[in-house]
Order: structure tokens, then C-alpha cells, then sequence
């Protein structure tokens, strides 16, 4: 039998059901059938070959299956736009099966083509005038996914018939097709919203629903076109208990409160009703959040925040809900961004979801912690989420325990340093605790295998941050730097913390009583520390010189000493004056030019050089640094004569950059940046987060030496003492302050044990007298040292002046008062425009308040009733452009408010806070070398 | 558009249904797909059911061997969208009378059918089951009117 008559036959049985082709039952079983993952793709190859050809059939219902097997095989991945226009012949069959099939495929598969798009404009508009509601509908379902600005030019007049269809299931579908209309061409919205505005007024609830979906869309992006209609919504709101028609007005309104503050006023005790009526907890979150995004809950709006904040409670409190739990944090999370305060009272409940089985609820409650976090529950709420990261024990793993990722724990750690350093360590309850809550944050960190490049600079800065800020934890800092530094296990796991940690034993060196040991028990290392980053081996450079000149320059002198010292040093220089980083070249080269004057000047006079004991020194200390506000650099005036431009050199420069391109790509621009860096680091501290600290805490704290504390110090000794690469931190005793009974303690157990070290690194108080008389006035309050501001405030990055305290004065205040006004202003506007830009994208005029006015150029024949309406419109523009002024006038004033706070709160602090010259620092936090 | 997309995925990982109410490339699509299938199969059992994934969210929920997956811009009620899942089950349910995986897979083309009578781009058109199994049934019944007519003639 040839091909032709076996088609014939085939053709000719067709009619009675039976069909030679694959099915689509029968792919499906055969893709079933194929598990390994090889054979499967073949099939599937396969198939879509016969499909191939089965599409090229004059017979529409092989045409059909082919198209319907295709759009199975697209959710495994295939394309199958080359078969749009065969999508295209199904769709306009007059079987509805298969015009429903064609309709289903086509919108898998037709994306935005335009080709197939203006062929099926015909094809809609049949559908959509068609008598048959089945057909109107498929149409109106496939036209919201496919629809273009193209299409729906064509369409809208179409779409618009059926909104007064007699069916309301087609109403229905042609409301809510609209929406897709308006987002494709904003046009049909001046021409049409009056129509759908009726829809408002259906008999069939379904379809008021359906418009109120719409306008609820629309609001997102146009809020005050649809102004006008809040009565009628009112009294829907009122008059309903359909919870999606109620969930969809909330947010609707929400929307429209922001433009039309009345509203708030009107709106407060109904939804509050309804929030205290209703059982559907989706309508309870959906009301706070109508609440919250409506702006009715002020910042001094403690009753309505209670309430909201009550009924979440329930979500907590009734069940075990997961999801509820969720939500509920998301709501808290939104009242607390209004006023932290509201949501304190209900501290218990988060710090209690810090342990939830959920990861992603801990999460949503560390989220939450800044705003409740106080003096008294930080310690708790640090150690709840220290133990966290402590490593499950091997055996546990197989448990119900909840296995956390890294990136959560990453969150944990940089939350325990947030909270811990907010408004400028307010909170931290004594400063040892928090010393070794870093330490063993360090220690977690090596333990889980976290990726220690950001956690080692975070904890670095933490360390160099309160060794500059806390005067009276300096001592402590250096025994545990000493520490750090001496032990190779933070070498090897997480050498970016040494970069400040060594900044730190340089800075503060005079507390160092041998510096000797401590250089040559950093240097014994010297082939690790070549090895390490960029920026760390830049710090230790100077670091190291500076310890060395605090011992040179120390009673009694022993020449021998030093010059052994010196060679340790030089030799240890020598290598990295060749290195290819240009900041360690050019700092280690300076450093070991001078070093090797040394030798010869000792040789030349007896006693200290001149060199060692004047020069040296005059590098380091001429100013002591303080903690600076973020963004002070760019106050200082640049020099008028510096040119940063021209070229030094022009000839060499060519070569010079070929070179540096060649020799390493790698280096980037980092370690030019070092001291703005290091505004960054303490712009991170004041980092606010999300509340803004209305608090008002002194800048002192009593300082308590808690039995917690000493016992974690003990315990840490414990663990320390078998260490073999510890080196003993010992206090002079000579010049004991009263601040170390426990750690003088501890110390007697160490020493004994230390003796068969080859050295211990003494601590000690460098000017006894000056310090007594410290310590005797910070005995009670721990001094923080906060930033200070240089040069006009205006300058200042505002964010940061939020944190700070210092210079500003009233004025000053006022001045940003303005600021942050025209930026919320500003602000106002771009949401405006953005608005705008959705609506009228192809309106050349573009602008919502003139649409009239276009319209008017538009249409020739435009009669008596239009107008009217038009003006009436143009009236109705006006009055919300009012109150948008209004709006932004209450605004204002809210903000003064604020700032008053503020400033109240910056005279406060005032007298706690030492002000220095503000050039000093400029220069002081520039590294030495630059000097 | 509330709804951005409505995925089903089987317990395996494998797409019973994927349907898109934004344009988007396939790439991304098969991107998305790909990395919620790991989102939401690490997942487990007592863990809320909402997840940020990129800047939108993720509600899921669990049906037997079956995922129902909604991506949802973020000002969007969490709860009811769990809602409107828990409804789209049940309709299917009611539709297939007590809907297993293997219903779902052979008869796809009536899931799509079915979600389109439920949602339109990407909000909810009907709210009550009833009407739109109604609506389904209508389909049916024009369909194979339209088919028996085919025969006849």
C-alpha cells in the first residue's frame, strides 16, 4: 500500500474517532515512560519533530492536537513561537474546542510579536462581537494576557461595548480586561474611565468587584484621577461584607489617602471597626496595613498603634500558624518604622521569634530588634543570638533542629554589632563585656567557616572604633589585641582583622610595656604576614614602627637592644621595599631609610639619638585622634595651589601606566582610600537603620562590672591557658588602676602558667599621674566619645549629622529643617511624575492636570456637555493640587517637630562631650606615613 | 497586577503548570523557575509559607505531591493570596472530583481553562467556586454540542 491511500484510509476513519497520530495522552505516558534522563530528551526530540509535521496538516484537528502536545512540551522548556501562525489558524476555527485550544497556546507562546499580534485583531473583534458568550469570553481571557498598545488601540472600542453586555460574567471579564487597555494605552483612560466609573453602580455584585480591582490597580499609579470617587467607595465599605471586595477597598484607599489626607479623618474609626469585627485574619492584616499605608497612624498616635498592635497579638497568641507569625512581624516591622516606641511594649513577643523554629521568622524578628533593643535587654539579646551560632553538635544533626544558613548567620553577627554599637554604644552595658562578645564573635565566625573577609573588617572596626571612642578601654583593647595579633590561629583563619587590630597596638602603643617581645613575636611570623592582603600588611608597617619607637624611647636605654631591634625591623623591611603595591613599597622603603640611620647614630653619640628620640616620635604623636562625623573631609577646603590635574612627568606617564596595568590587575584602589575608609567604618556605626533614636540617653553610662562578665572572662581564660600561642597580658601592678580587681585575678593564674613562655607582653598605664586623675572622673560613667562635625553643617551629609551630636547649635538645625523639607518635596513630586509617566506615556503633553486641554486639541466636535464636564474636572484638578499643598505643609511641620527633638537632645549631649579643633583630627586620622 | 505568576511544581521539581500575567523572556522565566523549585523544595513543612525572592515575593503552599507557587508584588496581602490558592485547589478539586497529580498532568489544558475563569491578568475575577465551575461547565457543554455537530453534519 503506497503513502497516499494509506492517508486516504486514514482520513476516511478519522470521523468515527479513531486518530493514528500520538495523543496527547499518549505523549505525556510516553515522556512517563522514558525515566532516564537521556532516553527522555530523545523522546522528547522526537516528538517535537512529529509535532513539526503534524502542524503542517490540512486537518485542523491534527493541527490542534499538534499545537496542544506543543504547548504541553513548552513547560519542559521548548520553544514554540515558529508555530504562532499555525496557533493563529486554530484560533480562528469555527470549532470552539479548538479555537479554545488555539487561544490556550497562544498565550503560552505569542510574546509581544507583533506580526501575529495585527493579524489577530480581526480575529479578536469577530470573537468579541460574537453572539455566543463562550467565544466572547475566551476572547476577553486571551486578550488580557496578549494585549499590546497596538491591539488595544484597536480594541478598547470593542472592550468598552461589552462593559454593557447583558451577561454580567462578560461585564465582568471586560472590567477587568480594561485594566490591561489602560496599561498598554494610557489614551483609553481620558476617553473611558467615565464608563467603568459606572460599573460602580452594577447590579451584579461580581462586577462591582471587579471595578473596584481595577480602580485599585489603577490607584497604584494614579491616585487622583479616582479622588472623586471616595463617597461612592465610602459606601461601599460601609455597606459590604464581601472580604476580597473589602481587601481590595482598604487598599484603594490607602492609595487614595496619601493625596486626599481628609480622607484619614473619615476613614480611622470604620476600618478600625472593621479590624475589630472581622474574623478573617487576612482582612485584620489587611486593615493595619491600610492603617500603615494610608498614613493614619501619626508618630504620636500611641491608642491606634495599640490597637493594631493588639490585634496582631492574637495572630501570636491563638495558634501556632507560621504564616500568621509572619505577617504579624511584617505589620510590626511597618508601626515600628512610624515610632519605635509603639512597638516596645511588645519586646517579649520578638525576642521570643528570635528562636523560632523558622528561620525566616528569626530573620523577620532580627529585623525588628533595633527598634526595642535598651540598656537593659541588649545583654540578653546578644547572648540569645550568640548561641545561635555556636555549631550543632555532630550527632544532633539528624534531629528536627532547625539548620540555619550562612547567610542568616552572617545577619546574626552583623545585627549583634549593630545593635550593640547603635547610637553610638548607648547601650552596651560595660565595655570588657562587649571586648570579648567581639572576640568571640571572631572565634564563631573561624567555627562556622563564615566567609571572613567582611566579618574580620566589621569586628576590626568595632575594635579600632571603641578604642578610639572609649579612653578608659583602651588597656583592656591592647591585652586582647596583643592576644590576637600573637596568636597564628587569626593569622591563618581571619587575617582581616589585623589590619585594625595592629592599628590599635601601634596607636595605643604606650600601654605596651615590652614592645620588643611583641615585635619579634610578630615578626617570627614574617613569611605568614608577607602573604597576607594588601591592607592588612599596610597596617602593620607603621604599626610596627610605632611600637618600636615608644620602647626606644623608654628608661633606661640599652643601645645593644635596640640595635637588635632595629636589625629585626630593617631585615624584616627589606623584602617589601620591592614589593609591587606602591603604598607598601613606598611606606615599608621610608621606614627602612630611616631605620638604617639608626645604627650610625647610635654609634656617632652616646645615649639616644636625637634621631630616635625626637624625629621618630614627632611622627606619630604630635595630635591624638578622635572619632570624626562622616562626610567632615569634604569641609576641609582643598589648598588653592593643588593641582590634582596635569600630569607630573608627562613622558614617563604612558609607560608607567602600561606597566601598572601589566604588573597587577588585581590591585584595585583600595588601600589609597585608608582614612576614608575609616569614615566609612564609623558612618556605618550611625547607620540608623530603621528607627531613628528618639531616646534621649546621655552620653555616659555607669559602668558595671556584672558577675556574667567576670564569669565569661574566666571561663575564656580557661580556654585560653592551654593555648600555646598565648602570650600572658600583665598589668604593672605599679601603676594599678582600680578598674582591674578581676582581671588581676585572672592575671595571678595566667603568670603562673606562663613562665615557661619565652616573654610576656606587659600592659601597662603610661602616665600614672594623668591617668589616676582619669579614671577618678570616669570611675562612674564610661566617657564615649562622639563624632564631631567640622565646617558648616549644610556641607554634611545629613544622615550622618542625624547620629551626631557636637557643634551643631539651633541654627544649624533649622537650616537642615529646610533641607529636609524641599527633600520631601522633592520627593512628592517624583512620585508624581512617575505617576504621570505610567498614565500618558504616548500623550505628548504628558501631564494629568492639562488632560483636558489635550483632549480639547484632539477632538474637532467636542459639545456643550463635554465641555462642562471637562471643566469640572479641571476644577476637581485644582482642588487636589491644593491639597497636595496642604499635604506637604502638615509634613513640614511634622518634621519640625522632629527636629526639635533632636535638637533638644544634641544640648543634652553637649556637655558630655569633649570638642577638639577640628583640623587636628583631619590630619591625625591620615596615616603616619603620609605625614 | 497583583499576581506575577502561578507555578505548580510536583514534589520532584518537575512544572506541572507554569503561567505567567507579566512578559517576561523565556530565560528568565526558566531562570525563575529553576531557582524557586530549590527555594521552595529546601523548605520544610512547619516554615511559613512566604519567602522574599528577588524584590517580590513568593507564596507557596503545599497540596500533597504538588507545590502551588504564586509570585506577588510585595504590597500584596500575603494572607489572601494563600487564600486564593486554598480556592483554585478547591475548585480543581471539585472539578475533577477529588483532583490527584496525575489529573493535573493529563488533562493540563482543562487546569489552564480553569485558571482562567478564576484569574485574569493577575486579580482575582470571581470569587465564588460555584459560578466558576459554572462557567467551566458552560465551556464543556458548548464544546461538545460543537463537536457532536461536527459529527452530525
Amino acid at each position: 500500500m503506497n503513502q497516499s491511500t494509506s492517508l486516504d484510509i486514514k482520513d476516511r476513519l478519522r470521523p468515527f474517532g479513531l486518530s493514528f497520530e500520538k495523543s496527547l495522552s499518549d505523549l505525556i505516558k510516553g515522556i512517563r515512560s522514558h525515566r532516564e534522563p537521556e532516553d527522555q530528551l530523545q523522546f522528547l526530540q522526537r516528538s517535537i519533530q512529529e509535532c513539526r509535521q503534524e502542524v503542517k496538516s490540512s486537518d485542523l484537528q491534527i493541527k490542534t492536537m499538534a499545537v496542544l502536545k506543543l504547548s504541553y512540551l513548552e513547560m519542559y522548556g521548548f520553544d514554540m513561537t515558529w508555530s504562532n501562525f499555525q496557533v493563529l489558524e486554530i484560533m480562528s476555527s469555527s470549532k470552539f474546542q479548538q479555537k479554545r485550544i488555539g487561544y490556550l497556546s497562544s498565550l503560552q507562546s505569542f510574546r509581544n510579536d507583533n506580526d501575529v499580534l495585527m493579524l489577530m485583531t480581526n480575529l479578536l473583534k469577530k470573537d468579541l462581537n460574537s453572539a455566543k458568550v463562550q467565544e466572547v469570553s475566551v476572547a476577553l481571557s486571551g486578550l488580557a494576557n496578549i494585549v499590546s498598545t497596538p491591539l488595544a488601540q484597536d480594541i478598547t472600542e470593542d472592550i468598552v461595548r461589552l462593559l454593557k453586555h447583558s451577561k454580567p460574567y462578560v461585564r465582568k471579564k471586560a472590567v477587568l480586561t480594561m485594566y490591561k487597555i489602560f496599561l498598554k494605552y494610557p489614551e483609553a483612560l481620558r476617553a473611558h474611565l467615565d464608563q467603568l466609573v459606572e460599573k460602580l453602580e452594577d447590579e451584579d455584585e461580581a462586577v462591582v468587584t471587579a471595578t473596584i480591582t481595577v480602580f485599585c490597580e489603577l490607584s497604584k499609579k494614579t491616585p487622583t484621577l479616582l479622588v472623586p470617587l471616595a463617597p461612592r467607595l465610602y459606601q461601599l465599605l460601609q455597606n459590604t461584607n464581601n472580604n476580597w471586595m473589602l481587601i481590595r477597598l482598604l487598599k484603594l484607599f490607602s492609595s487614595l489617602c496619601l493625596i486626599e489626607p481628609r480622607l484619614k479623618q473619615k476613614l480611622l474609626s470604620p476600618v478600625l471597626q472593621l479590624m475589630s469585627k472581622t474574623k478573617a485574619s487576612s482582612l485584620v492584616f489587611e486593615c493595619v496595613n491600610c492603617l500603615v499605608q494610608g498614613d493614619m497612624i501619626g508618630v504620636e498616635d500611641y491608642e491606634i498603634a495599640k490597637l493594631c498592635l493588639e490585634e496582631l497579638c492574637l495572630f501570636f497568641n491563638n495558634n501556632t500558624d507560621s504564616n500568621l507569625k509572619f505577617v504579624g512581624l511584617l505589620a510590626f516591622h511597618k508601626i515600628g518604622s512610624i515610632n519605635c516606641q509603639f512597638i516596645q511594649p511588645y519586646s517579649d513577643y520578638i525576642f521570643q521569634f528570635l528562636t523560632d523554629q523558622d528561620q525566616t521568622i528569626r530573620e523577620k524578628a532580627i529585623d525588628l530588634i533595633d527598634g526595642v533593643i535598651t540598656e537593659d535587654n541588649l545583654f540578653q539579646t546578644v547572648k540569645t543570638l550568640m548561641i545561635q551560632l555556636i555549631p550543632e553538635d555532630e550527632d544532633d544533626s539528624g534531629s528536627t533542629k532547625t539548620v540555619l544558613t550562612d547567610s542568616y548567620k552572617l545577619s546574626v553577627i552583623q545585627k549583634i554589632i549593630h545593635v550593640s554599637s547603635m547610637s553610638n554604644y548607648a547601650n552596651i552595658p560595660s565595655f570588657e563585656w562587649y571586648l570579648s562578645v567581639l572576640v568571640d564573635l571572631l572565634d564563631l565566625t573561624v567555627l562556622n567557616q563564615l566567609p571572613t573577609k567582611t566579618i574580620g573588617q566589621m569586628i576590626g572596626s568595632q575594635f579600632q572604633n571603641i578604642a578610639i571612642r572609649v579612653p578608659s578601654i583602651r588597656k583592656e583593647i591592647i591585652k586582647t589585641c596583643v592576644t590576637l595579633v600573637s596568636d597564628a590561629k587569626y593569622l591563618e583563619s581571619i587575617p582581616e582583622v589585623l589590619k585594625d587590630v595592629v592599628w590599635i597596638l601601634g596607636e595605643y602603643c604606650e600601654f605596651i610595656a615590652n614592645g620588643d617581645d611583641l615585635i619579634s613575636s610578630i615578626l617570627s611570623k614574617s613569611t605568614r604576614l608577607y602573604q597576607l592582603p594588601r591592607d592588612v600588611l599596610m597596617g602593620y608597617i607603621p604599626a610596627l614602627v610605632k611600637v618600636y619607637c615608644r620602647f626606644v624611647n623608654k628608661e633606661p636605654v640599652d643601645v645593644s637592644q635596640i640595635l637588635t631591634l632595629t636589625d629585626k625591623l630593617i631585615s624584616f623591611l627589606e623584602p617589601l621595599t620591592l614589593n609591587k603595591d606602591f603604598e607598601i613599597q613606598e611606606r615599608s622603603l621610608e621606614f627602612h631609610e630611616f631605620l638604617k640611620l639608626i645604627p650610625d647614630a647610635i654609634d656617632q653619640q652616646s645615649g639616644l639619638p636625637v634621631l630616635l628620640s625626637e624625629i621618630l616620635p614627632s611622627f606619630f604623636t604630635a595630635w591624638e585622634i578622635t572619632p570624626l562625623a562622616a562626610g567632615s573631609q569634604q569641609s576641609i577646603s582643598k589648598p588653592f595651589d593643588l593641582d590634582l590635574d596635569s600630569v607630573i612627568n608627562a613622558d614617563d606617564w604612558d609607560q608607567l601606566r602600561d606597566t601598572l596595568r601589566k604588573e597587577d590587575e588585581d590591585l584595585d584602589e583600595e588601600g589609597d582610600e585608608f582614612e576614608e575608609q575609616l569614615f566609612e567604618d564609623q558612618d556605618n556605626f550611625h547607620h540608623e537603620g530603621m528607627y531613628s533614636d528618639s531616646d534621649d540617653e546621655d552620653l555616659g553610662y555607669e559602668r558595671e562590672n556584672t558577675e556574667d562578665n567576670a564569669e565569661k572572662k574566666l571561663r575564656r581564660l580557661q580556654r585560653i591557658k592551654d593555648d600555646p600561642y598565648y602570650i600572658s597580658t600583665d598589668s604593672s601592678s605599679k601603676n594599678k588602676t582600680k578598674t582591674n580587681n578581676s582581671s588581676n585575678k585572672s592575671e595571678d593564674t595566667i603568670e603562673s602558667k606562663s613562665t615557661s613562655a619565652s616573654f610576656n607582653i606587659e600592659v601597662e598605664d603610661p602616665s600614672p599621674n594623668v591617668s589616676t586623675s582619669k579614671t577618678k572622673a570616669k570611675k562612674k560613667k564610661t566617657v564615649i566619645l562622639s563624632d564631631e562635625i567640622i565646617g558648616t553643617p549644610s556641607s554634611i551629609h545629613s544622615g550622618s549629622s542625624l547620629a551626631t551630636t557636637g557643634t551643631t547649635t539651633t541654627t544649624t538645625t533649622t537650616a537642615k529643617d529646610n533641607n529636609n523639607t524641599q527633600k520631601k518635596k522633592k520627593r512628592l513630586l517624583n512620585l508624581d511624575s512617575s505617576n504621570l509617566e505610567n498614565f500618558s506615556m504616548s500623550s505628548p503633553v504628558s501631564e494629568q492636570s492639562n488632560h483636558t486641554s489635550t483632549s480639547l486639541k484632539n477632538s474637532d466636535e467636542i459639545s456643550q456637555d463635554e465641555l462642562i464636564k471637562m471643566q469640572n474636572q479641571l476644577n476637581q484638578t485644582s482642588i487636589t493640587e491644593n491639597i497636595d499643598q496642604q499635604n506637604q505643609q502638615e509634613e513640614e511641620e511634622v518634621v519640625v517637630i522632629r527636629k526639635k527633638k533632636k535638637s533638644k537632645k544634641k544640648t543634652n549631649e553637649e556637655g558630655d562631650t569633649k570638642e577638639k579643633k577640628k583640623k587636628k583630627k583631619a590630619k591625625k586620622v591620615v596615616d603616619v606615613s603620609e605625614e | 497586577m497583583s499576581i506575577k505568576f502561578l507555578l505548580l511544581l510536583s514534589k520532584q521539581g518537575k512544572v506541572r503548570l507554569s503561567k505567567w500575567y507579566e512578559t517576561i523572556p523565556s530565560a528568565t522565566k526558566t531562570k525563575t523557575i529553576k531557582e524557586l523549585t530549590a527555594l521552595v523544595l529546601s523548605r520544610r513543612t512547619k516554615m511559613c509559607n512566604i519567602s522574599e525572592y528577588k524584590d517580590y515575593k513568593v507564596v507557596y503552599r503545599r497540596y500533597a505531591s504538588l507545590f502551588f507557587i504564586c509570585g506577588v508584588e510585595n504590597d500584596v496581602n500575603e494572607l489572601e493570596t494563600l487564600e486564593i490558592i486554598h480556592r483554585f485547589v478547591e475548585i480543581i478539586d471539585k472539578w475533577f472530583k477529588n483532583v490527584c497529580e496525575l489529573d493535573i498532568i493529563f488533562n493540563f489544558e482543562k487546569i489552564y481553562q480553569i485558571l482562567d475563569e478564576f484569574i485574569i491578568s493577575g486579580v482575582v475575577q470571581e470569587s465564588s467556586k460555584r459560578e466558576v465551575l459554572r462557567r467551566m461547565e458552560m465551556m464543556e457543554q458548548y464544546e461538545n454540542v460543537d463537536q457532536l455537530e461536527s459529527v452530525i453534519v
